[in-house]
């Protein structure tokens, strides 16, 4: 691919599975012969970093004082001026390599006061296209086939930036009543900023995740959801699994499973489908 | 820290923490201004000395030639003038050179207490209106 393809997951709401997700995919992509960059945006305490085992490491360098410029810099007016002084490594400093095939820029505590710094630009437009500008001019040459960013679970300013830089949502969805509200809500917040500011953020992937389908009910609102949104939905659904959950408390995603269970290789294959299907749709086939 | 001043400084102004640590980095300034703006009503209230008094041989000895030799202490005086952006004039007295020369150590040193201390003197001015 020559283009870097972006794509950001999002929901107004938590517990959804999107960091899970963002690292799943992630490494599918990866699976899949993609070079892929993570983005952690979605808040100080740096999930995606523990899902993809490089917290710690992290942690330590911002106890030593090493972790500056980070994922807040580059929301600063001053980052070119950084980016110029630091040269090459302005950006290559703020990636960590993980052992599954990904990269990944973590999330920093500065994200925590970036919200409401960013809420002291007067202007919406340049306010919310902090991130879209750094993509454009730093990550964009890296030369990433793809870019995932992982967003917090609330709408923001963090999470507007988000949108406006990907043009392209993942929303990871439970099978609930909750969750086909939110989607619709977010349907509507992505036709608001069509209209205000004339730019297009589409929903490209709709990811059912942790489905039990023992349950009929959960049958029910996964056949709701394909016919809500039947050109977003993901071709399969990512099962409830054990295995998940282990994994991602020993610091890695189910992929690095050696043994995996049946629901484990499910969801496995579940995201290798969605990750091949969310780049046909990235690339507008 | 780098060998690059104004990298230093570019960090220091874009590093943040997160907010319950700035949170706190403010309270301390809080607590500062309001001992202030205690202490000048204090010293309105003539409760309190408005003299501060140090103990330093070596500067006692310079303060003493300098009073020798005006000169220098207008020289002294306009420097620290300068410095401070004051746009004061006539000729600088001792206690004038000292008091802009503690100004301006600690202004160097110490940017957010003294921006802490205007506040409070700010403050203290404008109470009652």
């Amino acid at each position: 691919m020559s283009e870097t393809l972006r794509a950001a997951t999002f929901l107004d709401k938590g517990g959804t599975g999107k960091t899970t997700t963002v690292a799943h995919l992630g490494v599918a992509l990866g699976e899949l012969g993609h070079d892929v960059l993570l983005i952690d945006l979605a808040g100080k305490q740096g999930d995606l970093g523990k899902h993809l085992g490089v917290f710690d490491e992290y942690q330590d360098q911002i106890a030593n004082d090493e972790a500056w410029p980070n994922i807040a810099t580059v929301f600063d007016d001053q980052w070119p001026t950084i980016a110029e002084k630091l040269g090459d490594k302005a950006t290559a400093d703020l990636i960590l390599s993980t052992d599954e095939g990904v990269d990944l820029i973590p999330a920093h505590p500065g994200l925590d006061s970036l919200d409401a710094e960013l809420g002291n630009i007067d202007d919406a437009r340049e306010r919310y296209t902090r991130l879209e500008a750094f993509l454009d001019e730093y990550v964009d040459p890296l030369g990433y086939d793809v870019v995932l960013i992982d967003l917090p679970g609330l709408t923001n300013n963090v999470s507007y930036n988000g949108l406006w830089a990907a043009h392209s949502v993942i929303a990871p969805v439970e099978m609930g009543p909750f969750e086909a509200e939110q989607a619709d809500a977010l349907r509507r917040d992505l036709d608001k900023i069509r209209e205000a500011f004339d730019v297009t953020i589409d929903l490209s992937l709709v990811l059912p995740n942790k489905v039990d389908t023992r349950t009929k009910l959960a049958e029910e609102y996964l056949e709701a959801f394909r016919e809500e949104y039947p050109e977003a939905m993901a071709p399969e659904y990512v099962p409830y699994s054990q295995d998940i959950r282990n994994a991602t408390e020993q610091g890695h995603t189910a992929f690095a499973h050696p043994d995996p269970s049946a629901t484990a290789s499910v969801a496995q294959a579940a995201y290798l489908d969605a990750a091949e299907v969310l780049v046909e749709r990235l690339q507008g086939g | 820290m780098s060998d690059d001043p104004d990298l230093d400084q570019l960090r220091e102004a874009t590093d943040h923490g997160d907010r319950l640590d700035e949170a706190a980095g403010a309270d301390v300034y809080e607590d500062l201004r309001e001992s202030m703006v205690e202490y000048l009503e204090e010293i309105d209230e003539g409760g309190r000395q408005k003299t501060v008094s140090v103990w330093d041989g070596d500067i006692a000895a310079l303060m003493a030639a300098l009073e020798d030799h005006p000169e220098h202490l207008q020289a002294y005086g306009e420097a620290l003038r300068e410095e401070l952006d004051l746009g004061e004039t006539g000729t600088p007295d001792r206690s004038e050179v000292l008091r802009l020369a503690l100004r301006l150590g600690l202004r160097e040193a110490a940017p957010d207490d003294m921006e802490t201390a205007r506040k409070a003197k700010q403050d203290h001015a404008t109470r009652g209106l």
